[in-house]
């Protein structure tokens, strides 16, 4: 088989059967003719092989036959294209939110029910709900796909857009509420973390209170963590104050979540996060449960980790859409 | 100084549409096969890529503006498209807008 054989095979397997006879008619009689002008024009004329060197520029010159078997067939080269992309992209991201939450409910709780380990569970809720994301995703873009080739227009999926849809953006402005959220959130939590300590709702045979989290850990975590509470409110009521966030905003947040994330990290891998001897005196873990407190301690360090992402995202998304260039 | 690729990408946009134009009325005058026509565009400045010119006469034999003969005088066949009275009919439309939208371009030079 000569190349230009491969090249007409290529390109007609990939042609609708009922149009093949004339593509591939069609096809030879342009790269015969091709080949002929650059003969009569004296391309290459000192190449020893010449007549199959001006084949192969010829059929370099046509390109990938793929590509032009679908230009003859009039098919899109694209999965999703510009018409349908954002009703795309909006069905899937607002399935992702609806869907996944609830997996990643789902999924711990029934295994929980089933008396699962700790392990298997976290393990277990993030492989489903990974499995499950990626699923949605390729399924709503199959029939997305499809769509575009069957030519469904926009119109039909969804209302055209108007400016009612403009009252439905969030607003970029801080709030009030939003503020007041933030703080009495950092109260509370350092609240606590102090309150813990200086009234202990159980003491031992001596008397003495016994803190939820251990008492060394006022040597430098604690601290450590009540001081980026108070940078973060501090930086909170600034952001009221100026009225809209910005990205140094968002540096802000990733560096004081990073800093919360290790302080915590640090007594977990340490097992040393929550007061043994507190544990010991109220006899819990008991041996009705498989639960030890160094998976407690690592359910603390996941908690922290997932407030930690989720402010980093929502802080980002906040930055973006109201940061000014 | 203009940036090359953005004249490029300009240029493209303000062609696009006028090559099935230009085939259109040429294979209005004479009848002709794909590679010469090929050859005929270039000497009136329109670059087009044989890749590009087949598929395109394809779609406009589908779309009724052309239709083709079998030439078999020759060696090998080849397909000689004409233009059918609709694709004659749309040369004159389209011939109107063109000149039209030239002429609005040259007034808007003269009026600022």
């Amino acid at each position: 088989m000569s190349l230009t054989d491969l090249y007409v095979a290529a390109t007609v397997s990939r042609t609708p059967v009922k149009q093949r006879e004339e593509v591939e008619a069609d096809l030879r009689a342009a790269i015969a003719d091709a080949i002929d002008a650059r003969l009569d024009a004296g391309d290459l004329a000192d190449v020893p092989e010449r007549a199959s060197a001006l084949e192969t520029a010829v059929l370099n010159d046509l390109g990938d036959p793929d590509r032009l078997a679908a230009d003859y067939a009039d098919s899109p080269l694209m999965l999703i294209g510009p018409r349908l992309f954002l009703q795309w992209k909006r069905l899937t991201i607002l399935l992702l939110w609806i869907v996944l939450p609830i997996v990643a409910a789902l999924i711990p709780f029934g295994m929980w029910l089933g008396g699962e380990p700790v392990g298997a569970i976290i393990g277990s809720t993030i492989g489903g709900t990974l499995t499950v994301g990626v699923h949605l995703v390729f399924w709503v873009t199959l029939v997305f796909a499809v769509m575009e080739r069957a030519g469904t227009e926009p119109e039909e999926l969804s209302e055209p857009w108007t400016v009612e849809r403009l009252k439905e953006s969030p607003d970029v402005r801080v709030s009030g509420v939003e503020t007041g959220f933030a703080l009495a959130t950092l109260a509370i939590t350092a609240g606590l973390i102090v309150w813990q300590q200086m009234w202990p709702w159980a003491t031992n045979a001596a008397g003495e209170g016994l803190p939820v989290l251990s008492p060394e850990l006022w040597a430098f975590v604690l601290p450590g963590l009540l001081l980026v509470m108070a940078v973060e409110a501090v930086a909170v009521i600034v952001r009221q104050v100026r009225g809209r966030w910005t990205m140094g905003d968002w540096w802000l947040t990733v560096v004081l979540d990073v800093v919360t994330l290790v302080l915590v990290a640090i007594p977990v891998l340490q097992h040393d996060l929550l007061n043994r001897e507190l544990f010991a005196e109220i006899g819990w873990p008991d041996a009705n449960t498989t639960i030890t407190l160094e998976q407690a301690e690592w359910a603390v360090l996941l908690v922290v980790a997932a407030v930690c992402v989720a402010d980093v995202w929502g802080s980002w998304t906040r930055a973006r859409r109201s940061a000014i260039a | 100084m203009l940036d090359s690729d953005l004249v490029a990408q300009h240029r493209q946009e303000l062609r696009r549409g006028s090559t099935s134009l230009a085939c259109l009325a040429l294979l209005a005058t004479t009848p002709d096969y794909g590679y010469n026509l090929l050859g005929r565009l270039a000497e009136l400045g329109f670059e087009i890529e044989a890749n590009t010119l087949y598929p395109l006469l394809r779609r406009l034999d589908k779309q009724g503006l052309l239709t083709f003969a079998w030439d078999t005088s020759d060696a090998r066949p080849r397909k000689v498209y004409s233009t059918s009275p609709e694709g004659v009919e749309l040369v004159a439309l389209l011939r109107e807008d063109w000149d039209r939208i030239s002429q609005a371009l040259h007034q808007i030079g003269q009026d600022s």
